[in-house]
C-alpha cells in the first residue's frame, strides 16, 4: 500500500527549481536562436527589400532605386530605396478632420470603452502627424529608406530580445527543455514573420498612400504590438503546462 | 492586390495569438470562479469528524447487523458489520471495518481501508492502518504505520517508534511514543510520557531582576536577557534572541532570528521565530510557539495550560524531547520526531 | 531645439530605466513565490483564547447585497459573545436601512450604525464606527463581499504576533464567467495576490492592507489618528502608517473571500481612476516619512517606494510616448537605444496592467486554472484604457495636493441580484 499524499490547499504550492538547470536551459535557447536570427537577419532583410523593390519598381530601365546596406550587429540589413508618397492638402486636411471627428463621435456609440480609447489613440497620432503635414509639410524628416532602416533595427533588437524575455518566463515552468527550446523557436519565427509582412505592408502604403500615416504605423502598429505573439504562444504554453500538472498533483512541492 | 494580400496576412497573424482566448471567452471552458470552501473551519479533528459524518449519512438506512455489504461512502465500498472483532495477526483487509464495540487487531497486520469502532480500539505491533476512528480509547502498539489518520473521541496511546501519517487527534489524552514520527497532533494533552505529571520543573527565582516595564527591540547579533530576570513587556528581536535560564516573562515574544530559551524559563505569551526555537527543559510557555524554521523542545516543558487550546507550529520540523506536554495542537510542516 | 531633444531622450531613457527596475521587481516576487522559500501564515495557529472581534461593513445603497453578507457573518464559527457586527449605513437612499433593521432586530449581535450626517465615505464611516466599537480587532469587509464561515478565526489569530498592526486576505472574483472584463479582472487578481502579495509576505517587504477582507487593531488605529478622510485609498494610507510606525502588515493566502468584480468599463474605469488617485495621495503624503523612518528597513524602504509610485508609472510612460512622438516628428528616432527599449519595455509591461504577463501566467498556474490562462493575450486591448485612467487619477492627484480640493467618494456599483434577507 504506497504512502498516500493529502494534498495541501493552493495557497501552500509551490516548485521545486535549480540554478544548475537554468543556466543549462539559458546557455541552450538564447544563444542558439541569437545564432539563428543574426545569420538569417541580413537574407531576410535583403529578401524582403528586394521584394518591396520588385514591387515599386518603374519600368523606366534607368531607374535609381536599390538596395541600401547598412552594418548591424555582426551583419547587415538592407532596406530599399523608394519614393514614398507625401500627403496632398485634401487627404491631409481629411485625416485631421476625420480623426477629430472619430475621437468626438466614438464615446458616443457605444463601443467599449477599452476599444473606442484604442481607436481615440490612434486617432490621436493620426492627428499629430496630420498637424504636422499642415504646418510644416516640407520638414517630414523621414524617407522611405530611413523609415524602412528604423523599423527592421528595432525588429531586429526585438528578435534578439525574445528568446532571451521567454527563457526568463518559462524558466522556472517544470517541462522539458525540449518543449520550450521549440516553444521559442516558433515565437521567433513567428515574430521575425510577423515582423517582415509589416515592414512590407508599412513600406506598401507609405508608397501608394503617403508618409502621413508612418507615425501611426511605427507608434500603433510597430513594436509596440510585438509582443502580442510572445504572450499568446506563452500563454498557450503554460495553459499546457497547467493542464499537465493539474493530471498529476505530485509536481508540486509544498511551502512547508 | 498585393497590399491587399499583405493586409490580409497582417491582420491574420495580428489575430491569431488572440484566438485561443477569443476560444476561451466564447466557450469558456475554465471560466468557474476559484472554489473557496465556504463551510471551512479549521478543525483539528476534521478527519474523523468528516468520517463519522459520512458514515452516519450512508448508513442511516443500512442494517448494521449484517455482514458485509457494498455500501456507498465516499465512492462504493464493501464494509463489514461487526458488534466487536477481533484480526488474527499477519492478516490484510481490505475493506472497510465497522465494529459497533471494540475492536483489536494482532501483529503485523495490514488495513487498507477506514475503520470506524464505536468502542475501544488495541492494535497491534508492526501493524498498518489507513485511517482510525474511535470513539472510546485508542491504543497503537509499537512500529504502527499510520497512512493518513487516527481520530477518537477518548485517548490516544501510541507505541514506540511509531510512523503516524498526516494526524492524530483525539479529545483526551494524546501519549506519543519515543521515535515516533508524526505530522499533526490534537490533545489535551499531547504527551511524550507514559506516566501523568506535570513534567514542569519550577525555575529558581532568589535572584530575580526586574529590569523595568519596557519593550524593546535591539540590532545586536544576539539579544541576551540575563538569567532570573523578570519582565513584563513584549520584547521583539531582530537578530538571535537567548533567554537565559529562570527567567519569568510575562509578554509575547518575537525573534527574526534564532530563540534558544534555557531551563527553567516561565513565558506567559506567545513565542514567534523567523528561524529555529530550542526550549530548553523544564520550561513553561504558556502561549502559542510559532516558527518559520523548526522547533526543538526538551524534556519536562509544558505547551498551553488545562483548559485552553494552545499550538505549537512550525514550517519545517519539530522534535519533542520526552516528558513534553503540550494542551493542544501540534503541527510539524514537513515532519516531527519525539525522541 | 538640441536641448529639448536631449532632455526628451533622457527623460525616455529614465522611463525605460523605471520599466526594468519594475520587470525585476515582478521576475523577483514571480520567482519568488514559484520556486522560492516560502513563509507560512498564522491561520495553523488554533489558539482558544480569542480577541473580541469587531466587523465593519460599509454601505451606501447595498440593498442588493447586504443581506447575503450577513447572512453569512451570522454563521461563522467565532464565538458570537465575542463578535459585534456593525454594518455602516452611510447615507443610503435605498432598502439598505430597513434590510440592516430587520437583522438588528432578529439578532443582537448585528448594530448598524446609520449616518445621514457628516461627511460622506468609506474612511469617514469607518472612523465613525470604530470610535464607538467595543473588539479589540477591527475587520473590514466590503457589503458585496461573501465571508466563509471560518474567516474571522484565521483572520484575528494574525494579531497573536506582537508585531503585526494589520492583516490583508485573499480576494477572489465570484463572477469570474460574466464578461470579458470580469475574466481579465479574475486573473489580474490572481496575480496581484498568489504572487505579488505573497511574495512580498515572503520576502518581508510591504503587503498591502487592502481595505476588505483585512483586519487592524482597533486602539492602535485610533491612537494613529484613524483614516485620513481625504484620501480615497485609505487601505493604502493605513498600510504606510503602521509601517512607518514600526508595525506589521501581514498577508494571508490561506484567508479566502469572494468578491463581485466590477462588470461594466464605466464601473472598472471609475474604480482605477479612484485608486489611482487614492494611491497617488498616499505617494505624496508618505513619500519622505517612509525614507526616514527608522523602523524601516532598507529593503522595505525600497519596495514600499516602489509600491508607492506604481500608479504614477502610467502617467510617466504617457508622457514618454508623447515624448516619442516629438522625438519622430523632429526626427530623431535615429538612436535606436532611446525609442525602442522604451516601446519594447513599455509593451512588456503593459500586458499585465503594471505585471508582466509571465506574473500573471504563473498565478493562474499555482491556482491551478488551465483554459483560463489563454486570455492573458486580450488584456492587451485594456493598456490604453488602464492607462488613460490611471494617468487622469494621477493627475486629479496631483491637483488635490497642489490646490488642496475636497474629495468626494464615490462606491463602486453593484450588479447582484437582490436577496430576501431573514425570515
Amino acid at each position: 500500500m504506497k504512502k498516500s499524499q493529502i494534498y495541501l490547499h493552493r495557497s501552500h504550492r509551490k516548485l521545486s527549481f535549480s540554478w544548475r538547470k537554468l543556466l543549462y536551459e539559458s546557455m541552450i535557447s538564447v544563444p542558439v536562436c541569437w545564432i539563428l536570427t543574426l545569420l538569417s537577419l541580413h537574407h531576410l532583410t535583403r529578401a524582403a527589400s528586394h521584394y518591396l523593390l520588385r514591387l515599386n519598381m518603374p519600368l523606366d530601365i534607368n531607374s535609381q532605386f536599390h538596395l541600401v546596406e547598412t552594418p548591424l550587429l555582426f551583419g547587415h540589413i538592407h532596406t530599399p530605396e523608394l519614393l514614398g508618397k507625401y500627403p496632398t492638402p485634401l487627404l491631409t486636411y481629411a485625416v485631421f478632420v476625420f480623426s477629430i471627428l472619430t475621437i468626438a463621435v466614438i464615446p458616443k456609440t457605444g463601443i467599449p470603452k477599452p476599444i473606442s480609447i484604442w481607436l481615440s489613440f490612434v486617432c490621436l497620432v493620426n492627428m499629430a502627424s496630420a498637424l504636422f503635414s499642415i504646418f510644416l509639410p516640407d520638414l517630414f524628416p523621414y524617407t522611405i529608406q530611413a523609415f524602412c532602416e528604423i523599423f527592421l533595427k528595432t525588429e531586429a533588437a526585438i528578435w534578439l530580445f525574445i528568446p532571451v524575455i521567454m527563457s526568463f518566463s518559462f524558466l522556472p515552468l517544470p517541462s522539458s527543455l525540449v518543449s520550450k527550446f521549440l516553444t521559442i523557436l516558433f515565437t521567433l519565427i513567428y515574430a521575425i514573420t510577423f515582423g517582415l509582412v509589416r515592414y512590407i505592408l508599412f513600406v506598401l502604403v507609405l508608397t501608394n498612400f503617403s508618409y502621413l500615416f508612418m507615425a501611426v504605423l511605427f507608434f500603433c502598429f510597430g513594436p509596440f504590438i510585438d509582443f502580442i505573439p510572445i504572450v499568446g504562444v506563452y500563454s498557450v504554453y503554460v495553459s499546457y503546462v497547467s493542464g499537465k500538472i493539474n493530471r498529476d498533483l505530485r509536481v508540486w512541492n509544498w511551502s512547508y | 492586390m498585393i497590399m491587399l494580400l499583405f493586409f490580409s496576412l497582417f491582420l491574420l497573424m495580428f489575430l491569431l495569438p488572440f484566438l485561443p482566448g477569443i476560444r476561451e471567452l466564447v466557450q469558456p471552458q475554465d471560466s468557474s470562479p476559484l472554489h473557496i470552501n465556504m463551510n471551512y473551519s479549521k478543525d483539528p479533528r476534521y478527519f474523523g469528524k468528516s468520517f463519522r459524518s459520512i458514515l452516519d449519512k450512508r448508513l442511516a438506512t443500512v442494517d448494521l447487523q449484517s455482514d458485509m455489504q457494498t455500501v456507498k461512502l465516499s465512492k462504493k465500498e464493501a464494509v463489514l458489520f461487526s458488534a466487536n472483532l477481533t484480526v488474527p495477526e499477519d492478516s490484510r483487509i481490505n475493506y472497510v471495518l465497522y465494529v459497533t464495540d471494540n475492536f483489536v487487531s494482532r501483529e503485523r497486520c495490514i488495513f487498507e481501508k477506514e475503520i470506524y469502532t464505536g468502542g475501544k480500539a488495541t492494535v497491534g505491533d508492526e501493524c498498518e492502518i489507513r485511517a482510525l476512528a474511535a470513539d472510546a480509547r485508542v491504543s497503537l502498539g509499537n512500529k504502527t504505520n499510520v497512512i493518513r489518520w487516527v481520530d477518537s473521541e477518548e485517548d490516544i496511546t501510541t507505541g514506540d517508534e511509531c510512523d503516524l501519517g498526516w494526524s492524530i487527534s483525539c479529545q483526551k489524552k494524546l501519549r506519543i511514543g519515543s521515535g515516533s514520527k508524526f505530522r499533526r497532533l490534537f490533545g489535551m494533552p499531547v504527551l511524550t510520557c507514559k506516566q501523568d505529571g506535570d513534567g514542569y520543573l519550577p525555575g529558581h527565582y532568589t535572584d530575580i531582576q526586574d529590569i523595568g516595564d519596557t519593550a524593546f527591540k535591539t540590532d545586536s547579533e544576539w539579544l541576551i536577557v540575563p538569567p532570573s530576570t523578570k519582565l513584563n513587556k513584549v520584547i521583539i528581536a531582530t537578530q538571535n534572541l537567548l533567554i537565559k535560564y529562570g527567567c519569568i516573562l510575562k509578554g509575547d515574544i518575537k525573534t527574526y532570528g534564532n530563540l534558544i530559551v534555557e531551563e527553567g524559563v516561565r513565558i506567559t505569551g506567545n513565542v514567534f521565530a523567523e528561524k529555529d526555537v530550542a526550549i530548553a527543559a523544564g520550561t513553561r510557555i504558556l502561549g502559542n510557539i510559532f516558527s518559520q524554521g523548526t522547533i526543538t523542545i526538551a524534556s519536562q516543558t509544558k505547551i498551553g495550560r488545562s483548559g485552553m487550546i494552545k499550538s505549537a507550529v512550525s514550517r519545517k520540523e519539530i522534535v519533542l524531547g520526552r516528558g513534553v506536554s503540550i494542551f493542544g495542537y501540534v503541527l510539524a510542516g514537513k515532519k516531527g520526531r519525539a525522541s | 531645439m538640441e536641448l529639448v531633444v536631449l532632455i526628451l531622450k533622457i527623460y525616455l531613457s529614465l522611463t525605460a530605466l523605471v520599466m526594468v527596475v519594475y520587470f525585476i521587481r515582478h521576475f523577483t516576487f514571480t520567482l519568488n513565490r514559484l520556486v522560492g522559500r516560502q513563509r507560512i501564515y498564522y491561520q495553523d495557529i488554533l489558539d482558544s483564547e480569542l480577541p473580541s472581534v469587531s466587523v465593519f461593513i460599509p454601505m451606501h445603497n447595498e440593498e442588493k447585497v447586504a443581506a447575503d453578507i450577513l447572512d453569512l457573518l451570522i454563521s461563522s464559527d467565532y464565538p458570537q459573545d465575542k463578535l459585534e457586527i456593525i454594518p455602516i449605513n452611510d447615507h443610503s437612499s435605498d432598502k439598505t436601512k430597513t434590510i440592516l433593521n430587520r437583522y438588528s432586530r432578529k439578532f443582537p449581535l448585528i448594530k448598524p450604525l446609520h449616518r445621514s450626517k457628516g461627511s460622506r465615505g468609506k474612511p469617514a464611516g469607518l472612523n465613525e464606527a470604530i470610535q464607538n466599537a467595543v473588539g479589540e480587532i477591527a475587520i473590514v469587509f466590503d457589503a458585496d463581499y461573501l465571508p466563509p464561515k471560518g474567516i474571522l478565526r484565521d483572520m484575528v489569530v494574525a494579531f497573536k504576533d506582537p508585531e503585526v498592526g494589520a492583516m490583508m486576505g485573499r480576494v477572489i472574483p465570484k463572477n469570474t464567467p460574466k464578461n470579458l472584463l470580469t475574466r481579465l479582472l479574475d486573473l489580474e487578481r490572481s496575480s496581484g495576490y498568489q504572487i505579488d502579495q505573497q511574495a512580498r509576505y515572503n520576502l518581508r517587504l510591504i503587503p498591502q492592507y487592502g481595505g476588505t477582507v483585512g483586519a487592524f487593531r482597533r486602539e492602535l488605529f485610533l491612537t494613529l489618528g484613524g483614516f485620513d478622510e481625504d484620501i480615497l485609498a485609505e487601505d493604502t494610507e493605513l498600510t504606510y502608517k503602521l509601517f512607518v510606525k514600526g508595525w506589521k502588515v501581514i498577508y494571508a493566502s490561506r484567508v479566502e473571500c469572494y468578491e463581485e468584480a466590477p462588470e461594466e468599463w464605466p464601473v472598472r474605469a471609475r474604480q482605477i481612476k479612484r485608486w489611482s488617485r487614492g494611491h497617488s495621495q498616499v505617494m505624496f503624503k508618505y513619500f519622505w516619512p517612509l525614507l526616514t523612518s527608522s523602523h524601516i528597513s532598507a529593503l522595505e524602504k525600497i519596495d514600499g517606494a516602489l509600491l508607492l509610485f506604481i500608479y504614477s508609472v502610467p502617467f510617466l510612460i504617457s508622457l514618454g510616448i508623447f515624448a516619442s512622438l516629438i522625438l519622430f516628428f523632429l526626427g530623431e528616432m535615429q538612436l535606436i537605444e532611446s525609442l525602442l527599449l522604451f516601446l519594447f519595455v513599455v509593451a512588456y509591461n503593459t500586458f499585465g496592467n503594471f505585471a508582466p504577463f509571465n506574473q500573471l501566467g504563473i498565478a493562474t498556474l499555482i491556482d491551478g486554472s488551465t483554459h483560463r490562462i489563454r486570455l492573458i493575450p486580450l488584456i492587451f486591448f485594456v493598456f490604453v484604457f488602464n492607462l488613460w485612467y490611471t494617468t487622469l487619477g494621477f493627475i486629479n492627484a496631483a491637483l488635490d495636493v497642489l490646490f488642496k480640493r475636497e474629495i468626494l467618494w464615490q462606491k463602486t456599483d453593484r450588479f447582484r441580484a437582490v436577496s430576501g434577507g431573514p425570515g
